[in-house]
């Protein structure tokens, strides 16, 4: 059964995000092979998700670091405060005591950079250049969609181990490949659909 | 989400038999998680911290309703983002909009009405610059990224911050907010595509090449 580039959009992020069956990620990636705009879609999702990851390790970062810590004591405090009776609902009731905390600590968790120039983002960009990410996705489509003819489904159909392949495979090779040019296979005038 | 299920589970049933230590462990093995997942909430030190202290006491006042086809983790994280959320409503803040951080506020140019949220089109790449220090990039992004979710509607912020922060898989972030697994996944495929409009209309530099 064929699919349509409607029924492949919203399918594509929950492919990258190796949530797909199997069942739906074959009929993806046979979508994928043939149509060069879902093609470039699932690059700009790949290109998305990096995005977040880099944001996602400064979260955690701060996460670990003097001004993002757990204060210490903390659970010992809370676990007292519970069998003590304490059923929580204190928060938001001393509002006044925000502004100036919030001034006063903000200046501590992020200085206020000099807005930086957007070149600066150019990193992320570079790193994700769709450069022969789509060639590769092809080529990784159609060796994995064989692959997974034989060692089909296990009692799991949310079993998408072939699609984290697909994934990691691509990352790898995507940050391998750099900056080529090859971006140029992405050609906006073809809007098949 | 490494953490034993099964300790978890031995912990809850040692703290309902009033063992305060196991409630203790219990707190500690989480709390680094809640703060930080509160903090895509307000990045004010000591909400973050009433918010994680709630959360957890009313967690413990529930403790007996804990459903156990959940895990430990994803049922906190569900109190966590609704005590959150009552929190700012409490405190006149607008989730949707809630970016009390003035390092975060917006220009004064709204009318991001949103394009319509269709699969981005592949442009082809300009030419990269060369990359600079990737720390500062990362906190580029950071920074770029919570302005977009605090413009985002919640029920969109949320999916993003359990996938992309929290790396749930869709079963956990279903769990957390209450919604089936098809609505997860329609849900960040809307989330997203939001989030790019977002993020383009804000900072259209980034329009090239790669969304
Ligand atoms: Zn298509």
């Amino acid at each position: 059964m064929e699919m349509t580039c409607n029924d492949a959009w919203p399918l594509v992020d929950a492919y990258l995000d190796g949530e797909l069956s199997e069942t739906r990620a074959s009929l993806l990636r046979k979508h994928l092979l043939d149509c060069h705009a879902c093609r470039n879609g699932a690059q700009g999702g790949r290109n998305l998700k990096r995005w977040f990851g880099a944001a996602r390790e400064e979260h955690e970062l701060f996460a670990t670091s003097t001004a993002g810590a757990v204060p210490s004591g903390f659970a010992a405090r809370v676990a007292r405060r519970a069998f003590a009776g304490d059923l929580g609902q204190e928060v938001g009731q001393d509002v006044g005591h925000w502004a100036t905390s919030n001034g006063r600590l903000l200046g501590t968790s992020s200085s206020p950079r000099a807005s930086k120039d957007k070149a600066v983002l150019s990193f992320v960009l570079a790193a994700t250049a769709i450069a022969a990410g789509l060639a590769l996705l092809l080529a990784l489509g159609a060796r994995l969609n064989g692959r997974a003819v034989g060692s089909s489904m296990s009692a799991d159909d949310r079993a998408p181990v072939p699609v984290k392949q697909v994934v990691e495979e691509l990352e790898r090779l995507n940050s391998n490949a750099g900056a080529t040019p090859a971006a140029a296979t992405a050609n906006p005038a073809d809007g098949s659909r | 989400m490494q953490a034993a299920p099964k300790e978890d589970l031995n912990l809850v049933a040692e703290t309902l038999a009033g063992n305060q230590l196991s409630f203790q462990l219990l707190v500690e093995r989480y709390q680094t998680r809640m703060f930080a997942l509160v903090r895509h909430y307000t990045r004010n030190p000591v909400e973050v911290e009433d918010i994680v202290q709630d959360t957890f006491l009313k967690a413990y006042t529930r403790l007996p309703s804990f459903q156990q086809q959940s895990s430990f983790y994803t049922w906190l994280c569900r109190i966590a983002i609704n005590t959150a959320l009552d929190f700012l409503k409490r405190c006149g803040r607008n989730p949707v909009r809630g970016s009390e951080d003035p390092e975060l506020s917006l220009g004064a140019d709204e009318g991001s009405g949103g394009r319509s949220a269709g699969l981005p089109t592949g442009r082809p790449t300009g030419s990269p610059s060369p990359a600079p220090d990737a720390r500062l990039e990362r906190a580029e992004v950071a920074r770029i990224t919570k302005q977009v979710l605090d413009e985002l509607p919640e029920i969109f912020r949320a999916v993003l911050v359990l996938r992309e922060f929290e790396d749930m898989a869709y079963q956990d972030i279903a769990d957390v907010l209450g919604i089936s697994i098809g609505t997860v996944e329609s849900r960040l495929f809307r989330a997203r595509a939001k989030f790019k409009d977002k993020l383009l209309a804000l900072h259209p530099e980034f329009g090239e090449g790669w969304m």
